[in-house]
């Protein structure tokens, strides 16, 4: 912060004693951070991360190439999945059809309500 | 040694003798590439594209890893397998870093991935894509059968619901 807004923001009671070391403080401190230093820093910074990324990404791609991919293909289980969910869809399908299929079904009733509908029996 | 940022290589001519000074067995090694074919008209274009590809199938390398290239063209994607864009600007923004001077700890984190990246080079890009592509053939198969399995439980346990309260 600014020397003069610092003593301007300050109640006097709290500057009593240390007048002289304020006055003693040079404007512009060596200590304080320069801008392109802090500039310097950053960009350094930003290059170490996009290099940790890249070395993360190049380590995947050479565990899929290396490990993943060869153990999928000896130990395909593709064919065997798609050979049991071919079993549980047809047995699915089976029990669908199965509770359609009775006279007093849901499916029946409203197909019944919807042709009644279109084509009321005689009489009516 | 340098930053994996983009190459970006204009290409003028369709000459083969242009194209073997343009494409070498190194060419994404160590960083990715951008191959702008705008100054080309678009029939050039898709010749060049085909050419690309040839190079890459032929020299059983791969244009995905371990740095990806890209084709800067006007056609569309689908005319070819590798990755495309209209403009420069439209490349991932990922490989796009300004260029300075490197400390020590980046350039022994770079000399780090040379090992990765030549450890990628030397894998059988041909079977690889071979193993990849019928691995997720299989599994968009598995995918699908599993969204029509998932319908019929629905509507099974809808059924048995409306069985259940008369």
């Amino acid at each position: 912060m600014d020397k003069k807004r610092l003593v301007k923001s300050l109640p006097q009671e709290d500057l009593k004693g240390f007048e002289e070391f304020i006055e003693g403080q040079s404007g512009d401190s060596s200590f304080l951070p320069r801008g392109n230093a802090q500039a310097k820093k950053e960009i350094s910074f930003e290059h170490f991360t996009f290099l940790t990324n890249d070395s993360t990404r190049l380590n995947k791609i050479k565990d899929l190439l290396m490990d993943k991919l060869p153990f999928a293909s000896r130990y395909e289980q593709g064919q065997h999945l798609i050979s049991e969910q071919t079993k549980e869809l047809k047995l699915l399908r089976k029990h669908l059809f199965e509770i359609c299929q009775k006279p007093d079904s849901g499916y029946r009733k409203s197909l019944g309500e919807i042709l009644d509908k279109f084509f009321e029996p005689a009489g009516d | 040694m340098s930053l994996p940022v983009y190459q970006h290589i204009n290409v003028r001519t369709i000459q083969l003798d242009d194209l073997e000074n343009l494409l070498s067995k190194n060419l994404n090694l160590k960083h990715p590439v951008a191959l702008n074919l705008k100054f080309l008209d678009l029939d050039q274009q898709r010749e060049m594209i085909g050419l690309i590809e040839n190079f890459f199938q032929t020299n059983n390398l791969s244009f995905k890893f371990p740095y990806p290239v890209y084709l800067v063209t006007d056609h569309e994607s689908t005319i070819t397998h590798m990755p495309t864009a209209f403009d420069m600007d439209s490349l991932p923004k990922f490989f796009t870093q300004r260029e300075s001077k490197m400390n020590v700890k980046e350039s022994q984190l770079i000399s780090r991935n040379r090992l990765l990246q030549q450890e990628i080079t030397n894998a059988d890009s041909q079977s690889i894509e071979e193993s990849m592509n019928r691995y997720g053939q299989v599994h968009r198969q598995i995918f699908e059968m599993e969204k029509e399995r998932l319908f019929y439980r629905s509507v099974l346990n809808r059924l048995m619901k409306g069985k259940y309260n008369g």
